[in-house]
């Protein structure tokens, strides 16, 4: 028996580590019998590409990031709200795996296009390069920063008063070389892998978010197998979640470390409690734009309702990222 | 494995040669191998031809083309050729050592082989052929000098490559120069001995006095705006390469409606329709080689039938050869670009485990893209030639062969004497 | 009946002119129109691209359309031009049947593929527009190619000339 599993990464890239090691628990517990064929980015189009493949049954597992999963489960993008999460390795995790809210509410919307999702894992704080410092509002002025092409960092970038500019990222490179762009966001470990870090010249970590992205199997082909099968797909999550958190965090301080060496001259800046106040107040109004997008999804009669939930699933994820902290 | 591989190679080639429309084999070819070897559900060849032209890079084609096709319908591009004809008109093989080192320039500031090809090509040929050079001649030489741009950055092809590999772009870049310069010179020195041997058919105008130089220099100021305003936009950073592409049909559009007034609207309705038909001849093969190639990496046909080769404990001279046969043979059946993605990833930890320099295996890698975009069955930029200037198959790839050899000489002379492509990075980077 | 057939090929042949112009001038504007709002104004259109996505997706499939009515899809005819009239012939008669049915198939595929994105309702990421409706224009665009192709069978068995395509008739008698 041989299952598929595709994510939207390159090989040794986080979502890489997971599927990989998937794969390997899934050949230890079943005694070899079922093998699981990793595929990396590009080798089956888009991101778009293989969870529509999914939702149908050409391959059975996808790891995507939640931006692209909203093009299809429009409330998945509440992760991708700003100072929603927070960045606190630990709190982020606890949510991303535990939370009521993600493996509640979130979950039932998944199984609308035949997805089940089995976990969702962070790759590491979003940051945002630049050629000058940002600090404030105001060093955003002007300040043309490459985003996905999303409403909801689009609008959350606005919002901070900086132009977001949607880049194809095969472009991005040599926009930030020649300056078309003045700066983008990721993670520190895609950062290097990219080699964006040869063209910018300041890294800020503001504490926003994380890099959050989802894995999902088709929902029918799950549940028609055996018992003994879903046991051991629920368990090859945990340990393959397990081993890309480990090597999320192994992965951002290399690359980090690597950046350092390679530019010297680069600077990495940490914004303070009190900078990072005032973007936490302009992120309020992307709430907004969160149940707008999601509203929007829905026929006429079910706005309302659709609204109602959004704005519930943002409150109760709110108060499970309090509670996460407390502890 | 290897009996899926051979039919699939010999039912695509025999649909080939009896002439069926390119789409044909290659939808054929995904079809046999989804239903009959995978049994999986067709419909993916669809949702693949979108995903094969979605790529935002593309759009620079049709706006080239676009561009092109204006400015050889009004005056501008008889000014520049006027131009291009007063300096180095009288010279032996003047004429096509411009149009190499224009293709050469155009594609790498582009970043389109196709562009370059259209562009390029639908302005210089009707002149090339005027002097009495043969029309396969100067068909190949468009279509090979347009792919060295893919070693001469900015070039999308090392930028990817650098993303798959974890190889520094900035490197890449200046590595690329050496062999880019190097192809440039070899394929100048073959339009020199060309000219020189088909001495007798080729006509060289008078050299042309200051006064006329002069003139042609005035008359070509507003149409030199063109490349100066391409150049110009892409390396002062205001716009991306496919947005110069979109000015450069604004600049055509006010150039010869409004200043020249040579040409009406419904002019560029033609022109526009003209764009349409061409790009959608190119774009609907480009988006079913994909499909194609989705079928060869779901069934991950590539690394079975690498892994005979035991590759982990060969020599770095051998690694190299392997890597640049398979990127030149998986070019010449699908586009180079998808080759890129699917193959970089397999070779990666052989080239670190034999202590290979990256950097060198993305120019070698680079070079055999360019090769292969050029080499039949399966080129987008002899897929763009017939559909641009409307030749049979057979006629635009007749005069490819010198060419190919030249770049194979370059393939060889990169694996022995790989200084050729590591010396301006190692001065640059001073390791 | 064969003038309403004939009127029925006019006009849709004017609406893929139509489509496939302006997409291609729309185009244009779109992309210089965002550069030049980021340039001058710090301004993007934050759309650019994704329209630009959708209006290539029309071009190529209405402009395939519209090439195999003009007989200008990509062929290798190496072997084909040197061989004689009744080979030619044959060819082209199979060509064209068998084009024009992978061409229906492939239509009825598009048709099950813009039905799975409207039952995913898949959304455009920026513009929040359902994906599916531009991409209805891909089973139309292989649908009229296939009859251009189908049509060019009947006029082959119908008639002495080697059809291409409709409009295009290739030169040669029978010896
Ligand atoms: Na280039
Ligand atoms: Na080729």
């Amino acid at each position: 028996e041989t299952w598929k599993f595709a994510s939207e990464e390159d090989k040794q890239d986080v979502q890489d580590i997971f599927a990989k090691t998937f794969a390997k628990t899934i050949k230890k517990e079943s005694d070899g019998d079922i093998r699981v064929k990793v595929y990396y980015y590009g080798q089956l189009g888009t991101e778009n590409d293989i969870v529509e493949l999914t939702a149908k049954g050409t391959i059975q597992f996808v790891s995507v990031g939640t931006g692209h999963l909203g093009s299809y489960v429009p409330e998945v993008q509440a992760l991708s709200i700003p100072y929603v999460l927070g960045t606190d390795t630990d709190v982020v995790r606890k949510v991303l795996t535990t939370s009521k809210t993600i493996y509640g509410d979130l979950a039932n919307r998944f199984e609308k296009v035949n997805l089940k999702l089995l976990t969702m894992m962070s790759e590491g704080e979003m940051v945002w390069g630049a050629n000058k410092a940002i600090r404030s509002p105001e060093d955003f002025a002007g300040h043309k920063i490459r985003t996905f092409t999303s409403t909801i960092p689009v609008e959350t970038y606005k919002a901070f008063g900086a132009t977001p500019t949607p880049l194809s990222w095969g472009e991005v490179y040599g926009a930030l070389q020649l300056k078309t762009v003045d700066g983008m966001v990721n993670p520190i470990y895609f950062v290097y892998n990219a080699k964006w870090h040869e063209v910018q010249d300041y890294l800020m970590f503001p504490g926003q978010q994380p890099y959050v992205s989802t894995v999902s199997t088709n929902s029918t082909w799950f549940n028609g197998l055996s018992p003994e099968k879903k046991t051991m797909v629920r368990k090859a999550i945990v340990v393959a979640e397990q081993a890309a958190h480990e090597y999320q965090i192994r992965i951002n301080q290399e690359n980090l470390d690597k950046i350092i060496a390679e530019r010297p001259d680069l600077k990495i800046i940490v914004l303070n409690e009190e900078e990072r106040t005032r973007f936490k107040k302009l992120s309020k109004s992307i709430n907004k734009t969160f149940y707008d997008v999601v509203e929007n999804t829905y026929q006429e009669s079910e706005k309302a309702q659709a609204r109602v939930s959004a704005k519930k699933i943002v409150k109760n994820l709110i108060k499970e990222v309090k509670e996460a902290t407390k502890q | 494995m290897y009996v899926i591989t051979f039919t699939l190679v010999f039912v695509m080639i025999v649909l080939l040669f009896l002439s069926f429309p390119m789409v044909v084999p290659l939808s054929v070819g995904a079809l046999i191998g989804l239903v009959h070897f995978s049994s999986i559900d067709t419909g993916v060849i669809i949702q693949q031809m979108v995903t094969g032209i979605s790529p935002n890079a593309l759009i620079a084609v049709p706006m080239f083309i676009l561009a092109a096709d204006i400015m050889t319908r009004g005056h501008t591009a008889h000014n520049l050729l006027g131009l291009i004809e007063s300096f180095v008109g009288h010279l032996r093989g003047g004429l096509p050592i411009t149009a190499c080192i224009s293709c050469t320039l155009f594609g790498s500031v582009s970043g389109s082989t196709q562009a370059t090809v259209v562009s390029v090509g639908q302005i210089m040929r009707p002149k090339l052929l005027q002097a009495g050079y043969k029309d396969s001649f100067v068909m190949a030489l468009i279509i090979n000098a347009s792919d060295i741009a893919f070693l001469i950055p900015p070039s999308i092809g090392l930028i990817l490559y650098g993303t798959l590999a974890n190889t520094s772009v900035g490197e890449l870049f200046i590595a690329g120069i050496g062999p880019g310069v190097l192809l440039a010179v070899m394929f100048s020195a073959y339009c020199y001995f060309y000219t020189v041997y088909q001495g007798d058919s080729i006509t060289l105008v008078k050299k042309s006095t200051m006064a006329e130089k002069l003139v042609a220099i005035k008359k070509s100021l507003l149409p030199l705006g063109f490349p100066t305003l391409i150049v110009g936009g892409i390396y002062s950073g205001a716009v991306t390469p496919t947005e110069a592409a979109s000015f450069s049909v604004l600049y055509a559009i006010i150039l010869e409606c409004f200043i020249y007034r040579e040409l009406k609207y419904k002019d560029v309705i033609d022109a526009a329709l003209s764009t349409g038909l061409i790009t959608a001849v190119v774009f609907i093969l480009v988006g079913m080689g994909q499909a194609f190639s989705w079928y060869i990496s779901f069934e991950q046909i590539p690394m079975e039938l690498l892994a005979p080769l035991d590759l982990e404990g060969a020599s770095k001279e051998y690694v190299l050869f392997v890597i640049a046969l398979s990127f030149f043979v998986g070019c010449m059946f699908v586009d180079s670009l998808v080759v890129l993605v699917i193959l970089t990833p397999i070779f990666v930890p052989i080239v670190t485990a034999v202590g290979l320099d990256p950097v060198l295996v993305g120019v070698m890698i680079t070079l055999q893209m360019a090769v292969g975009s050029a080499t039949p069955p399966f080129g987008c930029d002899i897929f763009t030639a017939i559909a641009i200037f409307n030749k049979p198959y057979l006629e635009v790839i007749r005069g490819t062969l010198p060419f190919i050899l030249i770049l194979f000489m370059m393939s060889a002379l990169l694996i022995y004497f790989p200084e050729i492509a590591l010396f301006l990075r190692d001065q640059a980077f001073a390791k | 009946m064969k003038k309403i057939f004939i009127t029925i090929s006019k006009t849709t042949e004017l609406i893929e002119q139509y489509i496939v112009c302006y997409s291609i001038l729309l185009m244009m504007v779109n992309s210089t129109a965002n550069a030049i709002g980021r340039y001058a104004f710090g301004k993007s259109l934050f759309f650019a691209e994704e329209l630009n996505q959708f209006l290539i997706v029309t071009i190529t499939f209405v402009g395939f359309a519209y090439a195999v009515r003009k007989g200008r899809n990509i062929r290798m005819t190496a072997v084909y031009d040197s061989l004689g009239y009744y080979a030619k012939k044959v060819i082209t008669t199979l060509i064209s049947i068998t084009t024009g049915l992978l061409m229906f198939y492939l239509a009825y595929k598009a048709i099950f593929y813009v039905i799975e994105l409207k039952d995913l309702n898949r959304l455009s990421p920026a513009l929040q527009f359902p994906v599916y409706i531009i991409y209805s224009i891909i089973p139309l665009g292989l649908g009229i190619a296939g009859l251009q192709y189908l049509i060019a069978f009947f006029l082959n068995i119908t008639h002495k000339e080697i059809y291409i395509s409709r409009e295009v008739v290739e030169k040669g008698e029978p010896s």
